[in-house]
């Protein structure tokens, strides 16, 4: 059956065509096969990369089409790196940088360690762990600013049960100090299970007769976490905070559901005053060249980064 | 050469980041495009 349908599909082929695809190499072969994928990278990453850079040198703006596009040079650079405004949103997003990747790799870590453990049960801890990662961050913004709600809120309960203060005094979407952490607890808790994740393949992936060999030079738990256990999932842990450290450079989503940058400026965040510069202000020349000036910056600290995972992963 | 370009990208970061001086701020970009072109350039020579 399956050979008659081949075998009509064959004769079907017009012959001209037949005889060219039967002249083609293995290599033009490979090439017409992922040409298709080659065009749709070009068309929607790299055009728009170039388009960005063209665009960043102009007065663009894309709510007036029609009016006539003026080259400023470097004028739109040399604004963005003059603006004070624009230094305390990189400040703000540096903070939010460090404390999640911070936070996010040291529970992770443990959290990989405990389950490493295989304790009873330990595989379905392991998906109840997983379940924030799953959800959309609409989702977790949304819950989440429930749960901050001064008035309903679990989290003022919790926090008012814990330390005596009434639920209605902890505003942590509206206060200046707390806002910040706020958002930094959400991304905590949603990102932690990824890491944990990559983590815990780095744990799974140490051979068991590293340790038996350990064990057998009466090395301590403490020093064979220290000289085996640490070591050898190094690269795994370095991959996970390449990874958070670039998604997290591009937050927005969180930042926008929760506290939309507020109060006053203190959680806007760099992707919040680009989005606010292209389609609040329009400015869309200015925003092509700040979101150049943060791709630059998060491409130059992937390269480092590279190149320090490759050196850990040769020792 | 490349850690040095290594050292001009991780200066650049540092630099766009900082709180203390705008300056620094300012010539952050200047400093972290040199680095990454260098290193670029310089990671496709032969060991």
């Amino acid at each position: 059956m399956l050979d008659r349908t081949a075998d009509n599909v064959a004769r079907a082929t017009p012959e001209p065509l037949a005889k060219k695809i039967r002249g083609i190499s293995d290599k033009g072969l490979a090439w017409l096969f992922i040409s298709p994928t080659i065009l749709l990278l070009l068309a929607i990453n790299i055009f728009p990369l170039f388009w960005a850079i063209y665009l960043s040198f102009t007065n663009y703006r894309a709510n007036r089409p029609n009016e006539v596009v003026k080259n400023l040079g470097l004028a739109n650079y040399r604004r963005i790196l003059g603006d004070q405004d624009i230094w305390i949103a990189m400040q703000t997003t540096a903070h939010f940088v460090f404390w999640t990747i911070l936070l996010q790799t040291v529970i992770g870590f443990t959290l990989a360690w405990l389950i490493d453990r295989k304790f009873r049960g330990h595989a379905f801890w392991t998906t109840i762990i997983l379940v924030p990662m799953m959800l959309s961050p609409a989702v977790v913004g949304n819950f989440w600013r429930f749960l901050y709600e001064p008035q309903i809120g679990l989290f003022s309960y919790v926090v008012s049960f814990v330390t005596g203060i009434p639920p209605t005094n902890v505003q942590m979407l509206s206060n200046v100090e707390l806002a910040p952490w706020a958002i930094i607890i959400v991304d905590t808790w949603m990102w932690t299970p990824y890491v944990m994740l990559i983590c815990l393949a780095g744990l799974r992936s140490i051979p068991e007769y590293i340790y038996e060999a350990a064990e057998v030079d009466r090395a301590s738990n403490w020093r064979q976490f220290w000289s085996i256990t640490l070591p050898m999932a190094l690269p795994f842990i370095m991959l996970a905070v390449l990874f958070r450290g670039i998604e997290n450079f591009k937050m927005f989503d969180m930042v926008n559901l929760l506290t939309g940058g507020g109060p006053g400026s203190t959680t806007e965040v760099a992707s919040i005053t680009l989005k606010r510069q292209a389609f609040e202000s329009w400015r869309t020349g200015y925003s092509s060249a700040f979101a150049i000036i943060l791709f630059v910056a998060v491409f130059g600290l992937a390269n480092i980064y590279v190149k320090a995972l490759n050196k850990v992963k040769q020792r | 050469m490349e850690n040095i370009a290594t050292a001009i990208i991780a200066i650049g970061f540092l630099m766009l980041f900082q709180p203390f001086a705008l300056a620094l701020y300012t010539y952050s970009f200047i400093t972290m495009l040199a680095g990454t072109v260098m290193f670029i350039i310089v990671s496709k020579f032969p060991e």
